[in-house]
């Protein structure tokens, strides 16, 4: 069998930020972890004895000798399997494959101004994108959007920034203007947003409105697959039928099948995992499919995307 | 940044865009296609010296093309987000409003260019770096080299030149013919 790719590490500290946010310093076992640029998320595999949850996280640090990533992970309410567990069982200790780190919110290097939006736990790709702008001396402005009672741990992440560069806010973004500072921007600025969906719907469409061409507003749709009404795909190359539970996704229920089903992100927003439908109807729910892919009906990606109809025949 | 081919298109106004500017070398090229915004300003190029300062700042004449960039240049390093700049005119012209609006931060989505007016390039020879300007032809010889030149598609925008490059054996024979000759 090829060799596994991916580290061997386990977690060495865990701190908690919010009763919904908590800190994990992960630490290699035994080589140390490569370069990470800012952006970039890291796909964690770790297991409480009877089930593997997969799950990827922004990095939010790598320690300079390599030794630690830095992850925070969310417990949503919708949350299923993975980061319930962490929050529950992710003592020092635990054993975590760090398995593919990958980029899909890079920095842009010949953008003039940074403009930062976030929101919730969507400050994540953020924490490492301020460590880098600030070394190299680049025009940035972070505003981050949190409920109040969250102020005080936000604060706290951000209390090494420089201060007139992060904001932190407990109203909407339509109540404190960021349509008028949006719209104020020089045409070098590049904008970069990232949080829950109804967030990221508002900043798109306002983005949108003021002007910013698509090659300047840059976004990660940061999500934790929900589950939905359970379904059957069926494999034309064998014939078999696998169950997707109302709890599992596709992808999931693929490889508990044993399938060999491609993935990356896990989270609908690298297209790594796109499988042809040969018949059926998907109930569509990536960042990454055109309008054109999805009215085709022929594809789906099987992390977060499931079924309208009872069935699903895949080509696999 | 780096080579590439210009992207040329006909104009069509961007619905996206909060302001348009559209600058050309000539009063004779059209306005972009599609519905005028309400917001629109045309730079043109006048060559005659009975030109007055236009009050009307949305048709503004100018006596050059290095007067128009320069002004260019200016107005977009105020620019703010929400621009889309067209431009029309011959290939030298579009290179140059092209390095302008990359100098200025401008992308793709930002910037369009017409199709060019006329067949006439700047060439850079690969060989020994001499310019030519107003080539009209896909060949020429090299004013530096004597190489026989064949004009290539990559196109740098630092230097606002399409790329000529000689054939392998008319180099050595170029070559050779410097240094014997
Ligand atoms: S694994 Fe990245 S979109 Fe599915």
């Amino acid at each position: 069998m090829a060799e596994r790719m991916g580290f061997p590490a386990s977690i060495e500290r865990v701190e908690s930020l919010t009763p919904t946010l908590r800190r994990f310093v992960l630490s290699a076992q035994k080589q140390t972890f490569p370069p990470v640029s800012p952006g970039s998320y890291a796909a964690l595999e770790f297991e409480d004895g009877e089930k593997v949850y997969k799950n990827a996280y922004s990095i939010v640090e790598r320690s300079e000798d390599g030794r630690d990533l830095t992850v925070i992970v969310r417990l949503a309410p919708q949350s299923r399997g993975g980061s319930r567990f962490l929050h529950e069982k992710g003592r020092p200790g635990l054993p975590v494959w760090v398995g593919s780190v990958a980029n899909l919110f890079p920095i842009v290097k010949t953008a003039r101004r940074h403009l930062l939006l976030s929101a919730g736990i969507g400050i994540t790709p953020f924490l490492s994108y301020l460590k880098k702008l600030r070394s190299v001396g680049a025009d940035y402005t972070l505003h981050h959007f949190c409920r109040a009672e969250e102020r005080p741990a936000f604060e706290a992440l951000l209390a090494d920034q420089d201060q007139v560069r992060v904001f932190v806010h407990t109203e909407l973004p339509s109540e404190v203007g960021l349509a008028d500072w949006l719209q104020d921007e020089a045409i070098a600025t590049h904008v970069y947003f990232c949080g829950p969906e109804g967030f990221m719907k508002w900043v798109e469409e306002t983005t949108h409105r003021c002007g910013f061409a698509p090659g300047k507003a840059h976004s990660e749709h940061f999500f934790v697959p929900e589950g939905g009404r359970p379904f059957e795909v069926i494999l034309a190359r064998s014939g078999r039928r696998v169950a997707v539970k109302a709890d599992e996704t596709l992808l999931e229920a693929l490889e508990q099948a044993d399938v060999d089903a491609p993935c990356m992100c896990r989270g609908g927003a690298c297209g790594a995992c796109a499988v042809t439908v040969l018949d059926g109807q998907a109930d569509h729910r990536d960042h990454v499919l055109t309008e054109a892919e999805r009215a085709s009906g022929n594809v789906i990606l099987t992390c977060v995307s499931r079924a309208k109809t009872d069935t699903l025949t895949l080509d696999l | 940044m780096g080579t590439s081919e210009l992207p040329y298109r006909p104009l069509t106004f961007d619905p996206d865009g909060r302001r348009h500017l559209f600058v050309r070398e000539n009063a004779t090229q059209a306005f972009p296609e599609g519905e005028q915004p309400a917001v629109f300003e045309v730079w043109t190029i006048e060559h005659s010296s009975l030109i007055k300062a236009e009050s009307d700042t949305c048709d503004v004449r100018m006596r050059s093309a290095a007067d128009l960039l320069e002004r260019l240049a200016y107005r977009l390093s105020r620019e703010k987000v929400g621009l889309r700049l067209y431009a029309a005119g011959r290939p030298a012209f579009l290179a140059q409003v092209a390095k302008v609006a990359d100098g200025a931060g401008l992308c793709g989505g930002e910037i369009f260019l017409d199709e060019p007016a006329g067949f006439e390039r700047r060439v850079f020879c690969v060989h020994c770096d001499t310019l030519h300007d107003g080539v009209s032809g896909d060949t020429l010889v090299c004013q530096g080299c004597a190489t026989e030149l064949s004009v290539r598609d990559h196109y740098s925008r630092a230097l606002g030149a399409y790329m000529g490059a000689g054939e392998p054996a008319v180099v050595i024979e170029a070559m050779e013919a410097a240094t014997h000759g």
